[in-house]
């Protein structure tokens, strides 16, 4: 042991005066740092959505694009929000990150004429009512669709958020993945409960 | 004490720290606003795995998630992130961070790890489980912390129950339970390669594989090795204490249909450990000696489970346990049969009750040296137990009171009764008070039944110390308040005290010599004794890319002879055990996928085998250089070029200098 011997310091009369000022210390500033911390954190206590969110930057490690869906070897991979619900912000939060080289951009998009720009749309559960109108206009875009809500991957919807045991799963239509030509990775099937509905 | 003399002439290094400390504090606090860090929260679930992702619990299916934080006992929970945080190696080195805990390193391959005192090579009077399989020796109830491994990354939580768990527990289980629990096959998926090497750690490696099998059934197989070096004698001298394992194992998990699931798990091990050993050669010879033991050992657990309902469930285990280790002074093969039965339900809104059995065989081979020998050689004896247990709501959400008794039956001691009655008190959300009585048995060993234990020469005269067919149980009556609080999200604090009556403690009494030039002792039920302490634990996030957490031990134990008692060695348990021990843990993420981790431990002195007091302090610099490539430095014992922990008086291990190491690690996941 050097100079400064930490033996010497650290006994139990310190252990108990640290022990005691700690408390005094967490009875006094710990509140505030709670009050701060809870004004801004309102979706923070949504863990469900920033777990979705986690998952769809998840993906994007594990979903290959064929190469002409990138105009240049560096372009972002844009993500599209349908709707509105409780995964946008953390979903937004995604904004910037990295991926395989690749930024990505989040955005909402506004009119459904305009999607060609994108890779992945996320159809917030919103739009339940116009699902099927939704998933026709995007057949054949090469565009990853990602929902959450019952029936999305029957109705041709790629990748489906599910509930069980109050975890987050997820479900893959394969059929509707290979129509878009993306190649998903083994290791994302092996996770995925399988869907396999006629979709041409 | 002279300790504190000390600290008063060095009050100068106590401000240093309050100072250091609010440096710290300062440099980090202004330097992240509170909206970055709440950029931060998906941040971090980002960096996780889809394995990881899957296991979030994102809404509370029922109130059995709640069961630590519910529970009217002692109990803390070491996490997979407190594992992979702490750099730790083996599982006791883990055990550290659990206040109430002792561990205590004897050489470079052997533990004595206890739970409120009684602390050995081999401590006998707790309880460890990895996957609901025992993992203490048939023979003497002791664990050989050398073969309870596993690959690290596949644990998932390690549960430390302190005082009785008797009740729905096995026997043994008198002053604590060390629950260590493996992940799901679902949550294994895919390829992880690990690595490493240092100065003590001179190469380790883990490779995993885990896959789907069908539609509803998870695999995942693991193998592991590593090599240790051996440490340094007090003399200065090589301790011959290097180690070397190689294990593999897996586990499949099979849901059956939305209700039942079928686990079927599995290891296989060998390695070679090795030690210095004072031991009798001959009558009146004796010498340390440089010793090399073949550990081997293989298990089979097979576990079905079915959730009948919310409140009605069935479990049944079954498995098979192989333990053998040859070495020069004696070797054991010993086999061991297990079934366990549990089944929960709900008798009305009021009563959720628990009730099993469990049979165990265990069937053991020997074979014996001058220093140690058995009579008979060979055995087979019987375990079997029945528990029930009533969880009485007095007052819904607010008021539970939970009365069970188990009632055990084993070839040595005959039939043993344990009892206990706990009451929780939930006034809010964020307050538990609970308060238990309990009586719990530990049945005499195998060793302690039939051994003879050559173990000291004095001049002409050889001393041995003989088992006792007669044994009763040494008992316990333990009283146990505590008190959790979850102040705010970001504050959790955990305090126990406990009060523990012990009877009929083993003893070590002189009997007439079975032959010329022997002293001869046999053990005894000749002592009593009362333990008491307080146990502290504590988390603070104090914001969400720094967490604290503290544990705090106080323990007193106060042994006394009965009249009738000649041992002049049995008292020194009193001690044995620190009375104080303080831990501290910090784990702070840093930008750019760096992670910082330190671990303060202070152990008081051991009196009665001279051992000083000590600080260990550890470090770990870890950096995620993507999602899936993890890379770490840990030094630990960085204070100190060496300490000792422990003397290694059971039979006549030769204890060593714990050392300063440092070593690299690599993780992979793909």
């Amino acid at each position: 042991m050097g100079c400064f011997s930490f033996r010497y310091v650290l006994n139990i009369r310190l252990s108990l005066h640290l022990i005691v000022h700690g408390l005094l210390f967490w009875i006094w500033c710990e509140p505030m740092v709670g009050q701060v911390l809870a004004e801004e954190s309102v979706y923070a206590a949504e863990v469900e959505y920033e777990v979705k969110a986690a998952f769809v930057h998840n993906f994007t490690q594990f979903i290959d694009w064929p190469s002409d869906a990138f105009e240049t070897e560096d372009s972002s991979l844009q993500i599209g929000i349908l709707g509105a619900g409780p995964i946008d912000n953390p979903l937004m939060n995604l904004n910037g990150k990295k991926v395989k080289g690749r930024v990505l951009e989040i955005s909402k998009v506004e009119d459904l004429s305009e999607i060609i720009q994108y890779h992945i749309i996320f159809v917030n559960p919103s739009e339940i009512g116009q699902l099927r109108s939704v998933l026709d206009t995007l057949k054949n875009t090469g565009i990853l669709t990602i929902g959450d809500m019952p029936g999305f991957a029957e109705e041709c919807g790629a990748i489906n958020f599910y509930l069980q045991g109050g975890k987050v799963r997820f479900e893959v239509n394969v059929e509707v993945a290979h129509r878009e030509k993306l190649k998903i990775s083994s290791k994302l099937l092996r996770l995925a409960r399988i869907v396999n509905s006629k979709c041409d | 004490m002279v300790t504190l003399k000390r600290s008063k002439e060095r009050k100068i290094p106590s401000h240093f720290f309050g100072v250091f400390f609010g440096l710290l504090l300062g440099v980090f606090i202004p330097a992240q606003s509170y909206s970055t860090t709440l950029k931060n929260v998906p941040d971090d679930l980002t960096r996780l795995t889809l394995e990881e992702l899957m296991e979030i619990q994102v809404t509370s299916v029922s109130k059995k998630p709640e069961r630590m934080k519910q529970a009217p006992a002692a109990v803390f929970v070491i996490t997979q992130e407190d594992i992979r945080r702490s750099g730790a190696t083996q599982i006791p080195e883990v055990l550290r961070m659990v206040p109430g805990v002792e561990v205590a390193r004897v050489d470079s391959n052997k533990w004595a790890v206890s739970i409120r005192g009684f602390n050995n090579l081999f401590a006998r009077k707790l309880l460890v489980l990895i996957d609901g399989r025992s993992v203490y020796t048939g023979l003497f109830s002791g664990t050989f912390w050398d073969t309870q491994d596993t690959a690290l990354e596949d644990i998932d939580r390690i549960e430390v129950i302190r005082g009785p768990g008797a009740t729905v527990w096995g026997v043994n289980a008198v002053n604590g339970v060390i629950n260590i629990i493996t992940k799901k096959a679902s949550r294994t998926q895919g390829s992880l390669v690990s690595g490493g090497g240092g100065n003590v750690e001179q190469g380790f490696t883990t490779l995993r594989y885990g896959n789907k099998l069908g539609e509803n059934a998870h695999y995942r197989v693991y193998g592991k090795w590593f090599n240790r070096d051996s440490f340094e004698h007090p003399s200065g001298m090589d301790s011959n204490d290097d180690w070397t394992a190689i294990r593999g194992g897996f586990r499949v998990d099979w849901n059956l249909s939305e209700n039942s699931e079928l686990t079927f798990q599995g290891d296989i091990y060998n390695g070679e450990s090795n030690s210095r050993r004072f031991t009798v050669l001959a009558p009146a010879v004796s010498a340390v000696v440089n010793e090399s033991e073949d550990v081997k050992g293989a298990n089979l657990l097979t576990r079905w489970s079915r959730q009948f309902s919310d409140q009605s469930n069935l479990k049944v285990q079954f498995y098979y346990n192989q333990e053998d280790r040859k070495g020069p002074v004696f070797s054991q093969y010993i086999d061991i049969l297990d079934l366990d039965v549990q089944h929960r339900f709900a008798l009305s809104n009021r009563h959720d009750l628990v009730w099993g059995f469990n049979n165990r065989v265990i069937i053991d081979e020997l074979e014996s040296s001058f220093a140690l020998s058995f009579n008979p050689m060979s055995d087979t004896n019987y375990f079997g137990n029945a528990f029930i247990q009533d969880q009485i709501t007095l007052v819904p959400d607010q008021l539970k009171f939970t009365v069970g008794t188990k009632l055990g039956y084993n070839t040595f001691s005959g039939w043993e009764i344990q009892p206990s009655g706990r009451l929780l008190w939930t006034p809010s959300d964020k307050h538990t008070v609970w308060a238990s009585a309990s009586r719990a048995v530990r049945t005499p060993s195998r060793l302690e039944d039939s051994f003879t234990l050559n173990f000291l020469t004095l001049g002409p005269n050889t001393v041995q110390l003989m088992g006792n067919t007669e044994l009763k149980s040494e008992n316990l009556l333990a009283y146990e308040l505590g008190y959790r609080v979850k102040s705010t999200k970001h504050l959790f604090f955990d305090i126990a005290t406990f009060y523990n009556v012990y009877n009929d403690l083993l003893t070590q009494e002189p009997i007439t010599p079975s032959a010329p030039f022997f002293i001869t002792s046999q053990n005894q039920n000749l002592m009593k004794g009362e333990a008491w302490g307080i146990e502290v634990a504590s988390t603070w996030d104090v914001f969400d890319f720094w967490r604290v957490k503290a544990a705090f031990t106080w323990f007193e134990l106060d042994l006394f002879l009965d009249p009738a008692s000649q041992d002049p060695t049995a008292t020194a348990a009193n001690g044995s055990s620190p009375q104080f021990q303080v831990n501290f843990r910090s784990y702070l993420d840093l930008p750019n996928g760096w992670e910082l981790d330190t671990a303060l431990n202070y152990v008081d002195e051991l009196p009665d085998l001279g051992i000083e007091e000590y600080v260990r302090l550890d470090l770990r610099l870890g950096w995620h250089a993507s999602d899936r490539v993890e890379l770490s430095v840990t030094g630990q014992n960085l204070l100190e070029s060496n300490h000792q922990e422990f003397l290694g008086f059971a039979g006549g291990i030769q204890p060593a200098l714990v050392p300063r190491s440092v070593y690299g690690k690599f993780t992979l996941r793909y």
